[in-house]
């Protein structure tokens, strides 16, 4: 229990601690801009692995490292429009950072990278626009499970569901030949 | 002409009152037609307003796009189980005492199916695209699946309902001559396929029975497993569940039993079937229904208890809905008074009679209807992205047409009971034979075990015979 109190002990000063540096740090206006730049290739195939990359640097172009940058596309479903994530990443020293990203549609995709701010930088938003052409199918077309001639047994299975209606049927045929030539002294009726 | 056994007087009771149906028709039956015809064509009018303006005129939408239609589907197939499968399952294990509801449940599993069938057809906005299914339909699809093994079921339904059903087609053919229709005697002649009792006829029938007993119990079991995979093969919660066949299976088979003892009081008040249907056949079907009422809570409880356990999003949702939400007065019926009351009044000796297990039949096929419609609808509430759940609430057009097809059920069977015995008359009359013959030999074996010794002994008499053998009839008529 001990190492769990001073954990949570150390959180809370943590928490504390971020409190007071986000108090002592200026206002989003008074934030030194930031400056976003998205590198999204020009062209690409439904299907196809790109790297989207994405730089922030301060108004001076000097490299923002350490900070969070998200990667979206703008999409649209049912009515609703909006962005969806496709990842995150954190800038390196050089204040870049990148994401692997397969498009799984044709046509034009807008993509987004976006900022959203810290204490001591302001947010930044930088946008693309990628020209997907089309590319192999993306559903798998076998089934995760494949048991080599299931169908066939199952093909059989019913064959032979199938068989035995018909040899009733023949059965019935054979009563109703007997009920034609019965002796009289083997009716019952 | 001289005295007759009790075993002869019991068939000749039984004859008369099995044919009774065929031969005497009263007012109430055309009332009752009549009134049946009517809410049919009232279901086939919605029918037609559906098929001109579209699907439209139903409740459903692109998310919540299977109701009442798909929920009655379900619902019959599994009626439909009631039948068959019991009737096979009593046969495989020579129960005797199921002579006389054997016929009625065979009978029910084919209307019920015929019914059940359309109701995917009349889901369809365009049912001529039907065949786009036979034409394009692929085997990986579950829906191609339930078209085999549904077309296999009623083809092996109707067989079976068929076989038994010929000694007693010979019978009205023989016995109702006079007064008869032409179509009607001629009809008895070609269905009863020359039948005349002879030992080899008899070989062949039982053959012919023996066989389809023993398939149609796999076929039917396979049947609703394959409707659950409809549901089953998607990744939407509460739908994607492993057990789902074998939880539609005891569903099927729970909901059949009620609707053979439903049907069972309903003709045995209507035809007067007191003496052959006994309060007996009611309490073992009525034990057979609390056994499922256990094997449905032991699914439920299974069911809940192993997901909720998981907790995610989605079943969460669906906990919420079905305990609280929009589907929770349905649940809850479904749980007190489909499954828990229904147990009570099996369970309670004081309530388990002809009345209280057809309450307990009554309350089981109205809690399987409300289970069957949260299942569908309560599917496909279930969100899969971010956005609100979707509502959905059946028009006039769906519930017309929900009427029409429980009064195209009923009026099948309101027909079928004017053409062929609905009980099996020789099945009772050979079951009746066999305890005449077995009782004797059971108070016999009493007797010599309790018979006094010493003295008494040779004062002591052997007890009555029970039946006069020499006059006992046999299979398909004639004298032992």
């Amino acid at each position: 229990m001990r190492p769990l109190v001073a954990g949570s002990r150390i959180a809370s000063l943590l928490a504390l601690a971020t409190l007071s540096v986000a108090g002592l740090a200026p206002s989003a206006g008074e934030r030194p801009e930031t400056l976003l730049d998205l590198r999204v290739p020009a062209a690409a195939n439904a299907g196809e692995e790109l790297e989207l990359r994405a730089r922030l640097t301060d108004a001076g172009g000097a490299p923002i490292p350490g900070v969070l940058v998200g990667f979206y596309s703008l999409a649209e479903f049912a009515g609703v429009s909006g962005e969806v994530m496709l990842g995150e990443g954190v800038t390196g020293a050089d204040g870049v950072t990148t994401l692997r990203y397969v498009p799984r549609r044709e046509g034009e995709i807008m993509l987004a990278a976006r900022f959203p701010g810290s204490p001591a930088h302001g947010p930044g938003r930088a946008m693309g626009t990628l020209s997907v052409g089309p590319g192999p199918p993306l559903y798998r077309e076998t089934p995760w499970i494949r048991v080599p001639g299931i169908v066939w047994a199952l093909v059989a299975l019913l064959s032979a569901v199938w068989a035995t209606y018909l040899s009733v049927m023949v059965l019935l045929l054979l009563i109703a030949r007997d009920g034609r030539v019965a002796a009289p002294e083997e009716v019952r009726r | 002409m001289g005295a007759i056994g009790p075993v002869e007087a019991f068939r000749r009771r039984l004859e008369e009152r099995a044919l009774a149906p065929l031969t005497r028709t009263g007012r109430g039956y055309y009332l009752l037609v009549g009134g049946l015809l009517l809410v049919v064509a009232w279901g086939l009018y919605a029918y037609t307003s559906q098929l001109r303006e579209g699907l439209v005129v139903t409740g459903m939408r692109d998310r919540i796009m299977w109701g009442l239609y798909i929920t009655l589907f379900v619902l019959f197939i599994g009626i439909s189980h009631a039948g068959t499968l019991i009737s096979a399952i009593l046969r495989v294990t020579n129960a005797g005492w199921r002579a006389p509801i054997t016929r009625m449940a065979e009978f029910i599993t084919v209307v019920a199916l015929m019914v059940g069938a359309l109701m995917p057809l009349v889901d369809l906005g365009r049912p001529d695209r039907i065949l786009n299914l036979l034409l394009y339909g692929r085997w990986q699809s579950p829906v191609v699946w339930d078209l085999l093994s549904i077309t296999t079921y009623l083809t092996g339904s109707v067989i079976y309902l068929y076989l038994p059903l010929i000694p007693d087609l010979a019978l009205c053919r023989d016995r109702l001559l006079q007064g008869a229709p032409r179509w009607r005697r001629r009809f008895f002649r070609v269905a009863s396929l020359g039948w005349r009792g002879t030992p080899r006829q008899r070989r062949l029938l039982g053959s012919a029975i023996g066989m389809m007993m023993v398939l149609i119990i796999p076929v039917a079991v396979s049947v609703h497993t394959v409707v659950s995979w409809i549901f089953a093969m998607t990744l939407r919660e509460p739908w994607d569940n492993p057990m789902f066949g074998a939880y539609f299976v005891a569903g099927a088979i729970f909901s059949g039993i009620a609707g053979i003892i439903l049907l069972m009081a309903l003709l045995r008040k209507i035809y007067r079937f007191e003496e052959y249907i006994t309060a007996r056949h009611f309490v073992n079907l009525g034990y057979m229904l609390g056994a499922f009422v256990l094997i449905m809570i032991y699914f439920n409880v299974s069911e809940y208890l192993t997901t909720g356990y998981k907790m995610n999003e989605e079943v969460a949702f669906h906990f919420r809905q079905l305990f609280a939400g929009e589907l929770a007065p349905l649940y809850w019926f479904y749980l007190l008074g489909g499954l828990l009351v229904p147990g009570l009044l099996i369970l309670l000796p004081a309530t388990r009679s002809v009345a209280g297990i057809v309450t307990a039949a009554v309350l089981v096929t109205l809690g399987m209807w409300a289970e069957r419609y949260f299942i569908v609808v309560g599917g496909l509430r279930v969100p899969l992205m971010p956005y609100e759940a979707a509502s959905y609430a059946p028009t006039w057009v769906e519930w017309s047409i929900m009427a029409g097809a429980f009064a195209g059920f009923g009026l099948i069977i309101a027909l079928f009971c004017k053409l062929f015995p609905l009980i099996a008359v020789w099945e009772v009359a050979e079951h009746h034979e066999e305890e005449a013959v077995r009782v004797p030999r059971r108070v016999a074996l009493a007797w010599a075990m309790t018979r006094p010794e010493g003295p008494e002994r040779a004062g002591a008499e052997w007890p009555e015979p029970v039946a006069n053998l020499e006059d006992t009839p046999v299979l398909g008529g004639g004298r032992r």
